[in-house]
Protein backbone atom coordinates (compact mmCIF):
# COMPACT_ATOMS: atom_id res chain seq x y z
CA UNK A 1 0.00 0.00 0.00
CA UNK A 2 1.48 3.35 -1.01
CA UNK A 3 0.76 6.53 0.89
CA UNK A 4 1.30 10.27 0.79
CA UNK A 5 2.13 10.76 4.45
CA UNK A 6 5.60 12.11 3.71
CA UNK A 7 4.22 14.56 1.13
CA UNK A 8 1.49 15.80 3.46
CA UNK A 9 3.91 15.99 6.36
CA UNK A 10 6.26 18.13 4.29
CA UNK A 11 3.31 20.28 3.14
CA UNK A 12 2.43 20.91 6.79
CA UNK A 13 6.09 21.49 7.61
CA UNK A 14 6.17 18.83 10.31
CA UNK A 15 8.89 16.49 11.45
CA UNK A 16 8.15 12.80 12.06
CA UNK A 17 8.44 13.48 15.78
CA UNK A 18 5.98 16.39 15.65
CA UNK A 19 3.43 14.45 13.60
CA UNK A 20 3.78 11.45 15.90
CA UNK A 21 3.13 13.69 18.89
CA UNK A 22 0.02 15.19 17.29
CA UNK A 23 -1.34 11.74 16.39
CA UNK A 24 -0.29 10.25 19.74
CA UNK A 25 1.77 7.48 18.20
CA UNK A 26 5.50 6.74 18.26
CA UNK A 27 7.96 8.32 15.81
CA UNK A 28 8.90 4.81 14.70
CA UNK A 29 5.30 4.25 13.59
CA UNK A 30 5.35 7.32 11.32
CA UNK A 31 8.69 6.25 9.87
CA UNK A 32 7.50 2.68 9.25
CA UNK A 33 4.29 3.89 7.54
CA UNK A 34 6.22 6.31 5.33
CA UNK A 35 8.62 3.54 4.32
CA UNK A 36 5.68 1.17 3.60
CA UNK A 37 6.95 -1.25 6.25
CA UNK A 38 3.76 -1.06 8.27
CA UNK A 39 0.10 -0.59 7.35
CA UNK A 40 -1.69 1.56 9.92
CA UNK A 41 -4.93 0.51 11.58
CA UNK A 42 -8.19 1.91 10.21
CA UNK A 43 -8.41 4.19 13.24
CA UNK A 44 -4.94 5.65 12.66
CA UNK A 45 -5.56 6.03 8.91
CA UNK A 46 -8.74 8.02 9.59
CA UNK A 47 -6.95 10.05 12.28
CA UNK A 48 -4.20 10.93 9.77
CA UNK A 49 -6.66 11.84 7.03
CA UNK A 50 -8.61 14.06 9.44
CA UNK A 51 -5.42 15.71 10.65
CA UNK A 52 -4.25 16.52 7.11
CA UNK A 53 -7.84 17.43 6.09
CA UNK A 54 -7.81 15.02 3.15
CA UNK A 55 -9.67 11.79 2.40
CA UNK A 56 -8.33 8.38 3.44
CA UNK A 57 -8.44 7.29 -0.23
CA UNK A 58 -6.18 10.20 -1.17
CA UNK A 59 -3.72 9.46 1.63
CA UNK A 60 -3.59 5.69 1.14
CA UNK A 61 -3.84 3.75 -2.09
CA UNK A 62 -3.42 0.11 -2.99
CA UNK A 63 -0.55 -0.46 -5.43
CA UNK A 64 -1.48 -2.16 -8.70
CA UNK B 1 -3.79 -8.75 24.78
CA UNK B 2 -0.79 -6.79 25.98
CA UNK B 3 1.53 -8.14 28.65
CA UNK B 4 2.86 -4.64 29.28
CA UNK B 5 1.04 -4.29 32.57
CA UNK B 6 3.35 -1.90 34.36
CA UNK B 7 3.55 1.87 33.76
CA UNK B 8 6.52 3.37 31.90
CA UNK B 9 8.30 4.59 35.06
CA UNK B 10 8.68 0.97 36.18
CA UNK B 11 11.46 0.69 33.58
CA UNK B 12 13.63 2.77 35.91
CA UNK B 13 12.61 0.58 38.87
CA UNK B 14 13.47 -2.60 36.93
CA UNK B 15 16.80 -1.18 35.79
CA UNK B 16 17.70 -0.06 39.33
CA UNK B 17 16.78 -3.46 40.82
CA UNK B 18 18.84 -5.19 38.10
CA UNK B 19 21.89 -2.96 38.61
CA UNK B 20 21.83 -3.09 42.41
CA UNK B 21 21.47 -6.87 42.65
CA UNK B 22 23.88 -7.73 39.85
CA UNK B 23 26.58 -5.61 41.51
CA UNK B 24 27.84 -8.32 43.98
CA UNK B 25 28.31 -10.89 41.18
CA UNK B 26 29.84 -8.25 38.93
CA UNK B 27 32.31 -7.16 41.63
CA UNK B 28 33.37 -10.79 42.24
CA UNK B 29 33.87 -11.28 38.51
CA UNK B 30 35.80 -8.03 38.25
CA UNK B 31 38.12 -9.02 41.12
CA UNK B 32 38.63 -12.46 39.48
CA UNK B 33 39.53 -10.79 36.22
CA UNK B 34 41.82 -8.31 37.91
CA UNK B 35 43.72 -11.04 39.74
CA UNK B 36 43.84 -13.24 36.63
CA UNK B 37 41.77 -16.08 38.06
CA UNK B 38 40.08 -18.47 35.62
CA UNK B 39 36.40 -17.80 34.82
CA UNK B 40 33.85 -19.66 37.00
CA UNK B 41 36.35 -21.38 39.28
CA UNK B 42 34.21 -22.40 42.27
CA UNK B 43 37.23 -23.29 44.46
CA UNK B 44 38.63 -19.78 44.43
CA UNK B 45 37.50 -17.59 47.31
CA UNK B 46 35.24 -14.69 46.28
CA UNK B 47 35.22 -11.63 48.48
CA UNK B 48 31.55 -10.67 48.04
CA UNK B 49 30.16 -14.23 47.81
CA UNK B 50 32.00 -15.25 50.98
CA UNK B 51 30.66 -12.20 52.78
CA UNK B 52 27.00 -12.68 51.81
CA UNK B 53 26.87 -16.48 51.62
CA UNK B 54 25.36 -18.77 48.98
CA UNK B 55 21.71 -18.26 49.96
CA UNK B 56 21.90 -14.48 49.76
CA UNK B 57 23.88 -14.59 46.51
CA UNK B 58 21.20 -16.87 45.02
CA UNK B 59 18.55 -14.40 46.19
CA UNK B 60 20.51 -11.56 44.55
CA UNK B 61 20.53 -13.51 41.27
CA UNK B 62 16.77 -14.02 41.55
CA UNK B 63 16.28 -10.27 42.09
CA UNK B 64 18.50 -9.56 39.07
CA UNK B 65 16.11 -11.63 36.93
CA UNK B 66 13.10 -10.00 38.60
CA UNK B 67 14.54 -6.59 37.71
CA UNK B 68 14.85 -7.59 34.06
CA UNK B 69 11.30 -8.96 34.05
CA UNK B 70 9.98 -5.71 35.56
CA UNK B 71 11.80 -3.80 32.78
CA UNK B 72 10.34 -6.17 30.18
CA UNK B 73 6.78 -5.82 31.47
CA UNK B 74 6.86 -2.01 31.61
CA UNK B 75 5.07 -0.03 28.96
CA UNK B 76 6.86 2.16 26.44
CA UNK B 77 6.42 5.93 26.62
CA UNK B 78 3.99 5.62 23.71
CA UNK B 79 2.29 2.30 23.07
CA UNK B 80 0.76 1.74 19.64
CA UNK B 81 0.13 -1.00 17.07
CA UNK B 82 3.58 -0.73 15.51
CA UNK B 83 5.38 -1.03 18.86
CA UNK B 84 3.24 -4.09 19.60
CA UNK B 85 4.24 -5.57 16.21
CA UNK B 86 7.93 -4.97 16.98
CA UNK B 87 7.48 -6.56 20.39
CA UNK B 88 5.79 -9.61 18.86
CA UNK B 89 8.57 -9.98 16.27
CA UNK B 90 11.16 -9.74 19.06
CA UNK B 91 9.38 -12.47 21.05
CA UNK B 92 9.23 -14.70 17.97
CA UNK B 93 12.92 -14.23 17.23
CA UNK B 94 13.90 -14.71 20.87
CA UNK B 95 11.86 -17.92 21.20
CA UNK B 96 13.40 -19.26 18.01
CA UNK B 97 16.97 -18.40 19.07
CA UNK B 98 16.55 -19.81 22.59
CA UNK B 99 15.00 -23.01 21.25
CA UNK B 100 17.70 -23.36 18.58
CA UNK B 101 20.52 -22.88 21.08
CA UNK B 102 18.89 -25.41 23.47
CA UNK B 103 18.55 -27.97 20.66
CA UNK B 104 22.14 -27.43 19.49
CA UNK B 105 23.42 -27.87 23.06
CA UNK B 106 21.34 -31.03 23.43
CA UNK B 107 22.63 -32.44 20.11
CA UNK B 108 26.26 -31.99 21.12
CA UNK B 109 25.91 -32.89 24.78
CA UNK B 110 22.91 -34.94 25.90
CA UNK B 111 23.94 -34.84 29.57
CA UNK B 112 24.93 -31.21 29.75
CA UNK B 113 24.20 -29.70 33.15
CA UNK B 114 23.46 -26.00 33.07
CA UNK B 115 22.01 -23.75 35.70
CA UNK B 116 18.47 -22.63 34.78
CA UNK B 117 19.39 -18.96 35.17
CA UNK B 118 21.63 -19.27 32.10
CA UNK B 119 18.59 -19.89 29.90
CA UNK B 120 16.37 -17.40 31.71
CA UNK B 121 19.13 -14.78 31.33
CA UNK B 122 19.68 -15.69 27.68
CA UNK B 123 15.97 -15.37 26.90
CA UNK B 124 15.59 -12.03 28.68
CA UNK B 125 18.79 -10.52 27.25
CA UNK B 126 18.07 -11.64 23.68
CA UNK B 127 14.51 -10.27 23.91
CA UNK B 128 15.55 -6.92 25.40
CA UNK B 129 18.41 -6.43 22.91
CA UNK B 130 16.31 -7.48 19.89
CA UNK B 131 13.46 -5.16 20.88
CA UNK B 132 15.85 -2.26 21.56
CA UNK B 133 17.58 -2.74 18.18
CA UNK B 134 14.26 -3.02 16.30
CA UNK B 135 13.01 0.17 17.96
CA UNK B 136 16.15 2.12 17.17
CA UNK B 137 16.47 0.81 13.64
CA UNK B 138 13.82 3.25 12.45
Amino acid sequence: MKNLIKVERARHNLTQEALAEKLQVSRQTIHAIEKNKFNPSVTLAIKMAKFFKVSVEYLFDIED
Amino acid sequence: MSIQVLPHWFKKVGLSVFLIFSLPTAIDGFIDGLSGLPEGDENMPHVISSYFGDTLMHLFNVFTIVGMIIYMLSREKIEDDYINTLRLESFQLTSLLTLTSAIILYVFSANLKLSLDVFIGLFLWVYLITFAIKKRLY
